[in-house]
């Protein structure tokens, strides 16, 4: 049986001269699994990513990829079993997409960095998997934020890594690509047999694509576990809760706090009536029940073209639409 | 974009990318070299038939006989002495772009020959109070006293960039070179107060660049190690290009930064300290062949630039060289000048280009 891609005990990390970041942390990532890394800003997580890919030396305790000290391993071999991709930016004129991607076959090319026919095949497949086939001739510095992150995970997979590490690389990218990259980081993992640490904001998507998820939290807590332990025992509403931020275990997703404004109920409870909710949350009105008591009452009306109507106090005010709603609302929250 | 993955799978996975042979571009500038370094040969303030030059070379019959000291003592050297100093600069120029991440990087720009020129200026200083002129005393071993003076003085100041570099931005580094050549300048100066009056003057005729100046026993010196300073710097082509993903990613690819930064020092060290300590402080040559060379090739890869800076380096430096030695009726250009005329405009563009302003981060 081979060693596990990854593992660390007692692990400190932190820079030289400082207080150390995180720890002591007994961390393992399995072969297959797309592991997610969370945690609000500043928790160590990039130094955490550093560290366990050797760039930066641990304050104490150990690392160890396929069980050898991750010090210990040669630069070419440590390149032979981690890819990283990096938040730094790259910025170089003249260099075209495929070139950049070649890079990627360094620990495995002679002196002069040469590519074999199987390196161009390896290449020319990690362009296709990481769904750049339509840039590879294009500028690296013509590339947008997004665009280029993508070819920056095309190099990491020339790379042929048994394990891949990759900080905040969906922090460039809009939903669909964000997607689509975290579902490829998974296929990757499951098809290849890799084990793929990847840190993200994106709690949403990791939440439903990680096998397993590490969340560092601001006190230096560390937990680690299947993101649906988390969420059940309250590890995720404790590291990121916040004044104005509530995780709403139900729906799995979070939420802006409840404000303490005027009383509105809503009549009905179909999509409209959600949606008309929610402008109200954004108001700073409380959402009340129908029923109960409240200060603005919006009732809806099924024919005209007036479908809303604000009643407060013996006075109503007939709405054509949402956005005269609101207005109105305003107008009356104002007063 | 999942779709746009798949459409553009099903075309031929891109070798288009592929480039048009490189090595009909490296004939081209061969052949320009050639026909230059003959021309170095035939201009001058003295014409020179071309069969008279290719008589003198191959030790044929010349029609006159003073012909062949001025082609064999004077313009052989010279030309020589431009086609390898070229070349070195060349491939500093474009070394020093990619270990400082900066296009704007040339050994003149940043200061470093000027540090060069203050190795050599300490050295002459030394031996001058010392042991009374032992430049010319010790002949070839004052030769090669200056060129390591020199190439010490090339390692502190990169040492110096090298601790700037990482607090400034790119543009800032430069101001910072420019400041370093300045401050070197006037140390060049102070140290010159000490020295006897012939001395100076001696150093100071060659504070512009020149391959005019170099002698046969300099040439000796200067040909092999500017030869090793080129085979190393061809080794280091693929730390080179893993460093062009900046030092990190370098890192992640198996390349020990650490060391790679030695080696190139080591490398600048050998080729500006050599070039500067027998041709002064050389202009612009190591900017302007870089960028011309990625555009000629259109890219960034060291495989292809590396060779390509050394011929496009010595086919301007020849050329300079050239335009300063042609039979102008009055005036007598400075090579410096020249390459100032050339490289000044080159810098300027690299500066206000937009996709280089991107990639300085401007």
């Amino acid at each position: 049986m081979t060693p596990a891609p990854l593992i660390s005990s007692e692990l400190h990390v932190g820079y030289p001269l400082r207080p150390s970041v995180l720890g002591p942390l007994d961390l393992s990532l399995k072969a297959g699994r797309l592991t997610c890394l969370l945690g609000p800003n500043g928790t160590g997580k990039t130094t955490l990513l550093r560290t366990l890919s050797g760039v930066l030396p641990a304050r104490s305790g150990r690392v160890e990829i396929e069980g050898t000290e991750v010090s210990e391993l040669s630069p070419r071999r440590r390149a032979q079993l981690l890819a990283v991709v990096l938040t730094d930016r790259v910025t170089v004129g003249m260099l075209d997409v495929r070139t950049l991607v070649s890079l990627g076959r360094q620990p495995h090319t002679d002196w002069r960095g040469r590519l074999s026919a199987t390196d161009t095949r390896v290449v020319d497949e990690a362009i296709s998997a990481a769904g750049v086939d339509d840039l590879a001739a294009r500028n690296i510095a013509e590339l947008s934020d997004g665009e280029r992150q993508r070819v920056m995970l095309a190099r990491a997979l020339a790379q042929e890594p048994r394990l891949l590490i990759l900080d905040e690389i969906t922090a460039f990218l809009d939903l669909p690509h964000r997607l689509h990259v975290m579902r490829l980081l998974r296929d990757l993992a499951r098809r290849r047999g890799i084990s793929v640490l990847v840190s993200t904001h994106d709690l949403d998507l990791a939440l439903r694509l990680a096998d397993e998820v590490w969340l560092a939290s601001s006190s230096g807590d560390f937990h680690q576990g299947a993101p649906e332990e988390l969420v059940l025992q309250g590890d995720f509403g404790r590291v990121f809760a916040s004044e104005a931020l509530r995780f709403d275990a139900a729906q799995g997703t979070f939420r802006v706090d409840r404000p303490s404004g005027p009383r509105a109920a809503v009549q009905g409870d179909d999509l409209t009536a959600k949606w008309i909710r929610r402008a109200l949350e954004r108001l700073g009105y409380q959402d009340v029940d129908w029923t109960s008591d409240a200060d603005v009452r919006i009732a809806r009306r099924a024919n005209g073209a007036e479908p809303y109507q604000i009643q407060q106090g013996g006075r109503v005010r007939d709405c054509p639409d949402i956005a005269g709603l609101l207005e109105a609302l305003r107008q009356l929250k104002g007063k | 974009m999942p779709q746009a993955a798949s459409a553009s799978a099903e075309l031929a996975p891109s070798r288009a990318a592929h480039r048009r042979p490189s090595w009909l571009t490296y004939s081209g500038l061969a052949a320009a070299i050639a026909a230059v370094f003959f021309l170095e040969l035939t201009l001058g303030a003295v014409g020179i038939a071309w069969r008279d030059v290719l008589a003198a070379l191959t030790g044929g019959e010349a029609s006159t006989e003073v012909v062949r000291p001025i082609v064999l003592n004077f313009r052989l050297p010279r030309a020589l002495n431009a086609l390898v100093s070229g070349a070195a600069l060349g491939t500093c120029g474009l070394i020093l772009q990619t270990v400082f991440r900066n296009p704007l990087a040339d050994p003149f720009i940043l200061g470093v020959v000027f540090g060069a020129r203050f190795g050599v200026a300490l050295l002459v200083v030394i031996t001058g109070t010392a042991g009374n002129a032992l430049l010319f005393k010790y002949g070839v071993l004052g030769d090669f006293a200056m060129a390591l003076a020199s190439a010490l003085g090339t390692v502190l100041v990169l040492g110096l960039l090298l601790a700037l570099s990482r607090r400034v931005s790119t543009v800032t580094l430069l101001v910072a070179g420019l400041m370093l050549g300045y401050l070197f300048t006037g140390l060049i100066s102070v140290v010159m107060h000490f020295v006897d009056e012939s001395q100076a003057r001696a150093f100071t005729s060659w504070s512009d660049g020149s391959f005019a100046g170099a002698t046969f026993q300099q040439l000796q010196i200067l040909v092999p190690l500017v030869a090793v300073g080129l085979v190393m710097a061809w080794l280091q082509v693929k730390p080179l290009n893993s460093l062009l993903l900046g030092e990190s990613y370098a890192q992640s690819l198996g390349l020990s930064v650490q060391r790679t930064r030695q080696t190139t020092f080591l490398v600048l060290a050998v080729l500006v300290g050599t070039v500067t300590a027998f041709c002064g402080p050389v202009a612009f040559i190591g900017i302007v062949t870089a960028h011309l060379c990625r555009l000629l090739f259109r890219t960034a890869d060291h495989a292809v630039l590396m060779p390509a800076v050394m011929l496009m380096g010595a086919l301007f430096a020849l050329s300079a060289d050239l335009i300063t030695h042609l039979p102008w009726s009055r005036h007598f250009l400075h090579m410096n000048a020249v390459n100032g005329l050339i490289g000044a405009p080159i810098v300027l563009w690299a500066l206000l280009d937009r996709r280089h302003a991107r990639s300085l981060e401007l």
